[in-house]
């Protein structure tokens, strides 16, 4: 990290070890879903399950990235279309990853889900402010891999309304 | 330590029923202006009960009140109601109030955990103070005035105490006219009018407070008896005015002049259903032992339902709730399984009818489970009236409606302190200070705050209603201008200036009083009902009163819904708001100006609102003749919602929806729940009023 600094070596090579550590056991598991031809991840303590084959009903007079609601085992979950949601058009297949944001349930539709990866915090960087968006709180490039995912903050998901 | 816990959690839940039997009891009595002797001896038992386990969990300082307390009553008891004088009969039942709420304040500390009063000299000589008169008064006046010696009447003869009021009115309301004991004391307001207070009494005593005493009036009638026959000849033209009397008499009680032992005798006749004007001379002893039948009876009554109770943790009955509502689902699917389409199976649908209907059961025990009436939040106001309009000098009645509607025990937890609120507001800014600008505006001189309470389809609808001074708009607008809420010089409806008074930080009162107006104010009782989904209106007129609503949705309760379909959605409509469904062909159907349409039902126009339109649905039946129409009506608002066919009728169970799609305010539109089908899909619930004022705005 610092090499050429041999002077101050020492004392920046305990605190780098000692972040390295903090920062190992800072990974989380993350699942990444395609919409509209973009990766997204998602923390997976977030995640419940993952519905194919989900009859949807829709609710009226709401914005059309809320999809309605869907009976799950008695229980009323709510369901947003993530591709409405950020403006795409909406591809025929689909499926349906429940999620637990603070004890509020919610389902989002997305194409396809992908795989379950684990991403350090360290290696998940900021968004370039012009690209911003609220649901993203960050980008990363997928372990082993090119492609590069857009981490989504589970929380702002909760208040899509606002 | 939990034995500790269970025993102190015990103590606890028979403090709290005995408090609030001993509240009902003696604010019934205050009303009759005397204890029955059943009365004394159930607050003698009361008493015992609180010192017996208070000296158990050793809790001294409650233990020595009661000990007092039940003493006083053993005097009472021994020499009944009748050695009280009347003057000193309020002194009494405020000193058993400050008992009451002595009791209340220390049992709050024990579930506080505090240390409980240790200096209760003061109301100890108080109480004792008290005794001594009585035991003093019944030995220096054996011969008291309304003590009848030999006789021994009971004290509940000594309650009508008619041989003071010979001169009588017998009045017969209207039948079928409905709420006989409240028109009974209206009639008695307006013989206020006519008559000093002192001048009068009648029977039944409690018309006020007890709803039961309207089958006593429609089958007795109602009685009024004066002092002096003058003062009933001044009254008779306030019974002649009353629009609900069919017809009254007059009538003297014939012991007007004999010796007074008779008198007693009877007067008794009177609660019996026995009508007055031709009392039979029966022994007293007879007439003794029939007059407290009833009041045996109700105290009998009492003591086996408090018996036959048990406590149970609320998130046991929700999770019971969740099973019921699962097996209800889960039977409907196993019934109309696609699976056994076209089979012939005469034991299988013989024993799936017979499991339907004890599903049906199961539910309705289910959902009864939680629900209890809210008279016991009402009755609690009833105290709070009493001591305001002693405190405040506003003589105030409060009319109980609806006291036996059943809701949810959350709801009932939640519209509790919110009604208090109102109720105190009311008192406070709501009913006159003078009773002369009450006279002069017309009005009853004793002002009236009603809170009823009722259901409709999905939601409980309370409203306190009181006949003050109403909200002075331009008082509230200067006042919110100054407060900041308004904009000075803006224009504001009547309507935005009563939202005024639910904002926070809003009080209209210049002072600051003992029970309201310390700066929260309604706004908490928005905030309130606003955490359980319900919604606050007030509506005023000045110089008329204010009625404040809330209304309350059910967040678990059954329902006979029709399911409808509109295009591929379904939809519940309430089954209790719907009048009539018939189809129509366009030739019934009226044009109005605006592109609106209406249809004729017998006589009157109804406004068409198409479901497809107004939910903005795709696809959907647009000719009127194709469709169906419901003719719906909620409250006060009647119209036709049109949809494109009915699926069928079915009991379902309202399910709130997620706060996640709530948030884009669909509540606004007429979507106020939803509810799952026996094939597992979703069926959205429509509230009736809701839609109209909503195509309305």
């Amino acid at each position: 990290m610092s090499e050429e600094n041999g002077l101050f070596a020492r004392t920046d090579e305990a605190r780098s070890a000692l972040s390295d550590k903090v920062q190992e056991t800072d990974e989380e598991k993350y699942l990444i879903f395609r919409s509209s031809n973009i990766l997204y991840a998602l923390s997976t303590a977030y995640v419940i399950e993952i519905l194919n084959n989900v009859t949807i009903t829709r609710i009226p007079m709401v914005p059309d990235y809320i999809a309605g609601v869907i009976n799950l085992r008695g229980a009323i979950v709510p369901i947003v279309d993530f591709r409405l949601l950020l403006g795409r058009i909406p591809e025929e297949e689909s499926c349906v990853i429940i999620l637990n944001i603070r004890e509020t349930s919610v389902g989002i539709v997305v194409d396809s889900v992908d795989q379950m990866v684990d991403i350090a915090r360290s290696a998940i960087l900021p968004v370039p402010s012009q690209n911003e968006h609220r649901l993203v709180s960050g980008m990363c490039t997928v372990p082993g891999g090119v492609s590069t995912i857009m981490i989504l903050d589970g929380e702002a998901l909760e208040h899509i309304h606002e | 330590m939990s034995m500790n816990n269970d025993m102190l959690e015990a103590y606890l839940f028979e403090m709290h029923s005995l408090l609030e039997q001993l509240d009902d009891l003696v604010l019934a009595a205050e009303e009759a202006h005397t204890f029955s002797q059943d009365d004394v001896n159930e607050i003698f038992r009361i008493m015992h009960t609180i010192k017996g386990s208070s000296a158990m969990m050793e809790f001294n300082s409650l233990m020595t009140i009661a000990h007092r307390i039940e003493d006083l009553f053993f005097v009472i008891r021994e020499k009944t109601m009748d050695a009280i004088s009347d003057e000193l009969k309020p002194e009494m039942f405020d000193l058993i109030f400050q008992s009451i709420d002595f009791f209340r304040e220390e049992i709050e500390k024990v579930e506080t955990n505090q240390p409980l009063s240790t200096s209760i000299d003061t109301f100890l000589d108080k109480i004792n103070s008290f005794s001594a008169k009585i035991s003093g008064e019944a030995e220096d006046e054996p011969a008291a005035p309304s003590a009848q010696p030999g006789s021994a009447p009971t004290a509940e003869e000594a309650a009508f105490a008619s041989a003071e009021f010979p001169f009588g009115l017998h009045v017969y309301f209207d039948e079928g006219v409905g709420m006989e004991n409240l028109r009974a004391m209206m009639l008695i307001n307006s013989v206020k009018d006519y008559c000093e207070e002192s001048q009068f009494d009648y029977y039944p005593p409690d018309v006020q407070m007890n709803p039961e005493t309207a089958n006593f009036i429609i089958d007795n009638g109602f009685y009024i008896r004066f002092r002096t026959a003058g003062d009933r000849e001044e009254a008779i033209p306030a019974v002649k005015d009353n629009g609900a009397v069919k017809n009254w008499q007059v009538f003297d009680a014939p012991e007007a002049s004999p010796a007074p032992a008779q008198k007693a005798a009877a007067v008794a006749v009177e609660p019996e259903p026995v009508p007055v004007e031709e009392p039979s001379p029966a022994p007293a002893a007879v007439q003794q032992s029939a007059a407290p039948t009833a009041a045996q009876q109700s105290a009998a009554k009492q003591a086996h339902v408090k018996e036959s109770l048990i406590s149970v943790s609320l998130s046991k009955l929700d999770s019971l709730m969740a099973v019921i509502s699962e097996i209800v689902i889960t039977e409907a699917q196993v019934t109309a399984s696609p699976d056994l389409k076209g089979l012939k199976l005469d034991n299988f649908t013989k024993a799936a009818r017979q499991l339907r209907s004890l599903t049906d059961n199961l539910q309705d025990v289910g959902l009864s489970l939680r629900m209890v009436p809210v008279s016991a939040t009402f009755q609690k106001m009833k105290r709070i009236v009493r001591d305001m309009s002693k405190k405040l000098k506003k003589e105030t009645n409060l009319v109980l409606v609806g006291e036996d509607t059943e809701v949810d025990k959350t709801v009932v937890d939640s519209i509790s302190d919110p009604i208090m609120h109102i109720v105190r507001n009311s008192m406070d800014h709501g009913i006159e200070s003078d009773r002369a600008e009450r006279i002069a505006a017309g009005k009853d001189p004793a002002g009236k705050i009603i809170l009823s309470a009722r259901q409709t389809g999905g939601e409980v609808i309370i409203e306190v209603i009181d006949d003050g001074q109403g909200v002075d708009d331009d008082a509230v607008l200067n006042k919110a201008i100054r407060q900041g809420l308004a904009q000075p010089g803006a224009e504001y409806s009547h309507k935005d200036i009563l939202n005024f008074l639910l904002m926070p930080g809003f009080s209209t009162n210049t002072e600051v009083t003992e029970y309201s107006g310390r700066g929260v104010g309604m706004d908490v009782v928005k905030s309130n009902v606003e955490s359980v989904g319900g919604t606050v209106t007030i509506t005023s007129e000045r110089g008329k009163g204010m009625t404040t609503t809330l209304r309350i949705p059910l967040n678990m309760s059954i329902m006979d819904g029709m399911e409808v379909a509109v295009g591929d959605s379904i939809f519940t409509v309430p089954i209790s708001d719907i009048q009539q469904i018939f189809k129509v062909s366009d030739i019934n159907i009226i044009q109005d100006a605006t592109h609106g349409e209406m249809v004729k039902i017998v006589d009157n126009f109804y406004s068409i609102v198409r479901a497809k339109e107004f939910y903005q649905l795709n696809g959907g039946v647009d000719n009127l003749d194709e469709g169906v129409l419901l003719w719906v009506e909620s409250g006060d608002n009647s119209f036709c919602l049109f949809v494109d066919e009915l699926i069928g009728e079915q009991q379902v169970v309202v399910k709130p929806l997620p706060d996640y799609v709530n948030n884009y305010g669909i509540k606004n539109y007429g979507v106020s729940g939803c509810t799952i089908l026996g094939d597992g899909s979703i069926s959205i619930i429509l509230d009736v009023a809701t839609i109209y004022s909503s195509q309305n705005n």
